[in-house]
């Protein structure tokens, strides 16, 4: 396995208490793999990310447990030194708002420019050369002239090719690209999720997408993740995950999908409530209080991962994870009438 | 999560309940509750939680306190001179000696007998009488030869000749070999030197004699401030009896400091909150109704405030504060007054209206006027709350701002005028005393700060309080 | 690629037109600066003259056609313009035959000195330890350092400019030196009022650079370069500290004109002959063509100066051209 997180947890010390972001989650990606972790805003997967990433490093009030493995090597425990080594070469991330995300004051070309400086020690004058290359790479216009301006004098698409140009810059193992299109419309996402593929299958780069549009983990993903609440509630490959659901939310998140062959007229299905309050997460699982199938055993202990073996997915491919999700529903006493039910429903 | 059991059985024996298996029924969808308050109680909440704004508050009401009643508690006059008691320095209890108000002092003339040298000791030198704050008189041997002495005073024992300096007298003759000194006496230690004087000029030598001035009071200012009676004021030649105590010391014309900044807080403040408070009302109305008004006229009336706002502050404060304060029997605090608002409004305009036209913009607005509510009905209802959670954090930055500007003027000599007291002229007046009596500045300037001190803290909390974005400027 | 280009490069110069715009709008200020003073000064009761002791009413007469009193007040008015704008701010009413040009070109380059040597010392003093506290956050030289900022604020610069010659009085004498107390022969003569001059500025910028920094701490832009590998040395000087520093340049401006206004205290606490010291003096004294003349060449000045910093503003931001 290329990556491997085990266990990770991540918590935040407040003044009114600790926001647990993310409990306890598990997975791992292949070379040249793409994940794609989904959720719905709020449920811990920018977290997840920065802490892999190592970013939440210098700040206090956080605590972070478990392990996060790069080529079998501990990230986690890294000296800083070290950590500044990885970031940016081969392990990058793509932030959710690119115009934010960029140094306003800076040109695009010196942001591009730096990567390169710092980790492949080339000189300026070569790594504005190689910069340019780069944006063109993903397939910017006039990347020449861009090179030279300032990120508000480009649009958010640009800002986005930008922010993938730089981190491509050092042929980086592994890419985490954090919602890349949440910030841009519909035409622009299609764009870059081309451009992300395109790079992703030239580079042979592995590659960790969130997103919280199951159409998009469609389109992109050999495995899914699905978060809820700070957990991964449902884990496994696209097809097994798609076709044969194994969680309520999952359900649901999949409902909300627009698809052209709906029926006119009928709205799109919207999830109901609101996720837990994360200073105190629930004892059981935490989407009970939204889901149709909720048994009272739900509300008083997080079900375990079951492993989820349907003929359909069987011959998924070797090493990678088998389809398990957390639901209760999957449990040898659940009552037959609630099995059936839940299986009805698209 | 990888690997995991096909079921849960095998790993963990669950002995679960049948029962556990039915329908959850409490489901409630779960909006996370908070208790809703309004924007005041919020915001006073959040105050409570900040201790400095909290301590700031009380020392303002203490101030506030101070001012208003202060002169009903120490109730001397601020304007009193006592003239025993000039610059002195913080006293409760002090006592003084009752002498005669004539000072009996004859000038000893002596001419050498015999060959007499001096030595840096207090060699042939000696006190007359009783070394007080009034006068102090003494004698010494006579030099043989010499044709005048010089005298000098200093707060140190002189180390050589060369540190004696100036001379405070010189005595001419070589018999005239005593001295009187009244200049400016305090109690405390003296170092009296003579050098003798011979035709070829000074002597190299010298002799020095340390003399402890005490605290005395000549018996008819003693009776004219009222401590002793008339009638049988003789009673009390060459006993010690009590001073009036100046907690805070005097002034350099002997004025009780306490009451001079009692009174001098009722021109400070005064200026402080008063300006603030009439220039944010002037600007709340400037800027909401050109805010209000929009387009053309606002766009018009901004052009002026941009103006007036372009104006340097304290240039225009002296200028103004000349402009409407030449005239007979002027105190100086309504010219100062009027410069301070005419000059700040402005800015406070500026502030308003931003934050009228932000709120005119806000759907619910937009949404009462779709309704049908009347412009001033809306202006009260939905505008007024929302602005005055600004306009207090403004009001208490403008205070501390103020309050400087008074003080920095009446230092200047541009502000309040003599003998009207105010914390900035009385720390004019301090500074000329500084190198001898540093607490005729520190007191008055210690009063400005705290209270500024204590303006900007509440002002922090408040802004914290109220959550208001405001550009800090400068002055 | 459907993405069309917001911004053509554009071939005029939006910086030029900008400046321009700007220098404009300093032009009516001072016009209104010169209007403002003019009929200030008019305003008090009486005449200049009228304090001038007994005068027979020829001399009067002599003097009043010599300071053009003798006309009405808007051809007074409409003379006094076109005098500055051509640059001539009269005659002194007090010090006979002495030009007010004279008087700002002798006085005002020592004035400027020692605003450029306090506000050398605050920009440069008020970055670094900003920059301090906010690397240090909640450390105790934190602490400390925004206890004085506080401090600092609260007191009138004149106590500090009175301290600080009592101190210098008492290190004279404990250790036999010899520190310049007051006046003005030497560069060295400065060095104790220019600190005391820009301590409040000082402390102001101090703390607005430590809340800028802190700002930046969790800016995005913060993060992505931390992602890029960047080291925290590296991201501290390439991208905090100029992004920290647009609001210092904001309000280098209204420093300026606190300094200016501070360097009144100053000059007459430590008796330096500057244009400050001067301006009080005239203001005591009413010399009504120093103070007026004074007074718009001050306005001009700091005018002048919050466009240039504006200007500069522009330069450092460059986000700023398009904004405008
Ligand atoms: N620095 C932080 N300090 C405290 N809490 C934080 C911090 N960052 C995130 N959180 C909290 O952690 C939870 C998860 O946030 P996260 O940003 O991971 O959500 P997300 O899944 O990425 O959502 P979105 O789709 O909106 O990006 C949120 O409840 C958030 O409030
Ligand atoms: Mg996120």
């Amino acid at each position: 396995m290329l990556l491997d997180v085990n266990h990770l947890s991540v918590e935040f010390q407040e003044s009114q208490g600790s926001i647990k972001a993310v409990r306890n989650i598990s997975f791992s990606v292949d070379k040249g793999e793409t994940l794609v972790i989904l959720g719905e805003s709020g449920c811990g997967k920018s977290v997840s990310m920065q802490a892999i990433m190592g970013l939440f490093h210098d700040q206090a009030n956080i605590n972070i447990k478990g392990s996060v493995k790069l080529h079998g090597h501990e990230l986690l425990t890294l000296n800083e030194q070290k950590r500044h080594q990885i970031r940016g070469k081969q392990i990058s991330m793509i932030f959710q708002d690119p115009m934010s995300s960029l140094n306003p004051t800076m040109k695009i070309g010196d942001q591009i420019a730096e990567v390169l400086i710092t980790h492949k020690a080339y000189a300026k004058q070569e790594a504005w050369q190689e910069a340019i290359l780069l944006l063109e790479k993903t397939r910017i216009s006039d990347a020449h002239l861009r090179v030279n301006q300032y990120p508000f004098e480009l649009s958010g698409g640009m800002l986005q090719r930008v922010m993938i140009a730089m981190s491509i810059a050092c042929k980086p193992d592994i890419l985490i690209a954090d919602e890349p299109t949440t910030a841009l419309d519909v035409s622009v996402q299609e764009q870059i999720l081309d451009l992300l593929k395109t790079l992703q299958a030239e580079e042979a780069m592995s590659l960790i997408l969130i997103t919280h549009d199951f159409g998009v983990a469609c389109q992109m993903a050999d495995q899914v993740a699905v978060m809820y609440a700070g957990k991964i509630i449902e884990y496994g490959a696209l097809d097994s995950v798609f076709y044969d659901t194994g969680h309520p939310y999952t359900k649901k998140l999949k409902a909300s999908i627009p698809r052209l062959d709906h029926p006119q007229g009928k709205p799109l299905t919207v999830i109901e409530g609101s996720p837990p309050d994360l200073f105190n997460p629930p004892k059981g699982c935490a989407f009970t209080a939204r889901c149709d199938f909720a048994m009272r055993i739900c509300n008083k202990k997080h079900p375990q991962a079951y492993t989820l073996n349907s003929e359909k997915t069987s011959d998924s491919t070797h090493g990678s994870p088998s389809h398990c999700a957390d639901c209760w529903i999957h449990d040898d006493d659940c009552p037959k009438p609630i099995k059936t039910a839940y299986r009805k429903i698209k | 999560m990888t690997t995991k059991q096909t079921s849960a059985k095998t790993l963990e024996p669950p002995k679960m309940d049948e029962k556990e298996f039915l329908p959850y029924k409490g489901r409630t969808p779960d909006i996370i509750q908070r208790p809703s308050r309004n924007y005041w109680q919020q915001a006073f909440s959040k105050l409570k939680t900040n201790p400095s704004a909290l301590i700031s508050l009380l020392i303002i009401i203490a101030l506030v306190v101070f001012t208003l009643i202060g002169d009903k508690i120490w109730t001397v006059d601020p304007y009193d001179q006592d003239l025993t008691q000039i610059s002195s320095p913080p006293s409760f209890n002090k006592k003084a000696l009752v002498i005669p108000d004539k000072i009996h002092y004859q000038p000893i003339i002596q001419p050498s007998k015999e060959e007499y040298t001096l030595k840096t000791t207090s060699s042939g030198m000696s006190v007359i009488g009783t070394p007080t704050t009034q006068f102090i008189a003494f004698k010494w041997q006579p030099v043989a030869g010499a044709k005048g002495y010089q005298i000098f005073r200093h707060e140190y024992l002189p180390q050589h000749i060369d540190d004696l300096g100036v001379p405070l007298g010189e005595n001419e003759g070589g018999e005239h070999v005593s001295y009187l000194d009244a200049l400016r006496l305090e109690p405390i230690d003296y170092f009296y030197s003579i050098i003798p004087i011979f035709d070829e000029g000074q002597s190299t030598q010298y002799s020095t004699i340390k003399l402890t001035a005490m605290d005395a009071i000549p018996l008819s200012d003693a009776v004219e401030l009222g401590i002793i009676p008339i009638h049988q004021k003789t009673n009390y030649l060459g006993k010690f009896i009590h001073l009036p105590a100046h907690p805070l010391g005097t002034d350099y014309l002997g004025r009780d400091l306490l009451a001079r900044l009692i009174e001098g807080a009722k021109t400070s403040l005064f200026i402080g909150v008063l300006a603030p408070l009439i220039f944010v009302f002037l600007g709340m109305l400037y800027g909401g109704i050109s805010g209000f008004l929009g387009g053309k006229a606002d766009e018009i009336m901004m052009r002026f405030v941009d103006f007036i706002i372009a104006l340097p502050f304290l240039l225009f404060m002296i200028l103004f504060k000349v402009a409407f304060g030449i005239g007979p029997g002027e105190s100086g605090i309504f010219p100062m007054l009027m410069a301070l608002i005419l000059l700040s409004w402005p800015s406070v305009a500026r502030l308003i209206r931003g934050q009228v036209l932000q709120l005119k913009e806000m759907p619910y607005i937009q949404a009462s006027k779709l309704m049908g509510a009347n412009v001033f009905h809306l202006t009260l209802k939905h505008m007024l709350p929302n602005v005055t959670g600004l306009l207090l954090v403004t009001l208490t930055f403008a205070i501390p701002s103020a309050i400087f500007t008074e003080a920095f003027l009446s230092f200047i000599g541009m502000g309040v005028v003599p003998p009207t007291p105010s914390w900035g002229s009385l720390c004019n007046d301090g500074i000329h005393t500084l190198l001898t009596h540093p607490h005729e500045l520190f007191f008055p300037a210690l009063f400005i700060s705290v209270t500024v001190l204590a303006f900007n803290l509440l002002g922090d909390g408040l802004r914290d309080a109220f959550d208001v974005k405001m550009k800090e400027d400068q002055r | 690629m459907s993405e069309t280009l917001h911004t053509q490069k554009t071939t005029s110069y939006p910086w030029l037109a900008y400046a321009i715009k700007r220098l404009i709008s300093g032009v009516i200020a001072i016009w209104f600066i010169a209007t403002a003073t003019f009929f200030g000064m008019h305003l008090i009761p009486g005449d200049p003259l009228s304090s001038e002791k007994k005068m027979s009413p020829q001399i009067r007469k002599n003097l009043e056609a010599r300071y053009g009193l003798d006309k009405p007040l808007l051809t007074q008015y409409g003379i006094f313009l076109k005098n500055i704008a051509k640059g001539d701010f009269g005659i002194s009413f007090t010090q006979e035959n002495r030009r007010v040009n004279d008087i700002i070109r002798e006085h005002f380059p020592i004035s400027a000195l020692l605003g450029v040597l306090a506000l050398i010392f605050a920009t440069l003093g008020g970055i670094f330890l900003g920059a301090f506290a906010a690397t240090h956050k909640n450390q105790l030289s934190d602490h400390v350092i925004m206890l004085m900022v506080i401090l600092v604020v609260s007191v009138p610069g004149f106590v500090f400019a009175a301290l600080s010659q009592l101190g210098i009085m008492k290190i004279n004498d404990a250790f036999n030196t010899d520190f310049p107390i007051a006046g003005f022969s030497s560069l060295s003569h400065l060095v104790v009022p220019s600190i005391v001059l820009g301590l409040g500025t000082l402390a102001y910028l101090t703390r607005l650079m430590r809340s800028s920094l802190l700002d930046i701490e969790s800016a995005d832009y913060i993060r992505t370069a931390k992602a890029k590998g960047l080291s925290n040395a590296q991201i501290f000087a390439k991208h905090k500290l100029r992004n920290a520093l647009l609001p210092v340049v904001t309000v280098l401006g209204p420093a300026v004109a606190g300094i200016t206004t501070g360097g009144f205290v100053v000059e007459m606490i430590f008796a330096i002959p500057g244009l400050g010291k001067y301006f009080v003096e005239a203001v005591q004294q009413l010399d009504y063509t120093v103070i007026m003349g004074t007074a718009v060449f001050y306005g001009g000045f700091l005018v002048l100066t919050v466009i240039l910093v504006d200007i500069l503003y522009g330069w450092v931001d460059p986000r700023i051209q398009v904004v405008k």
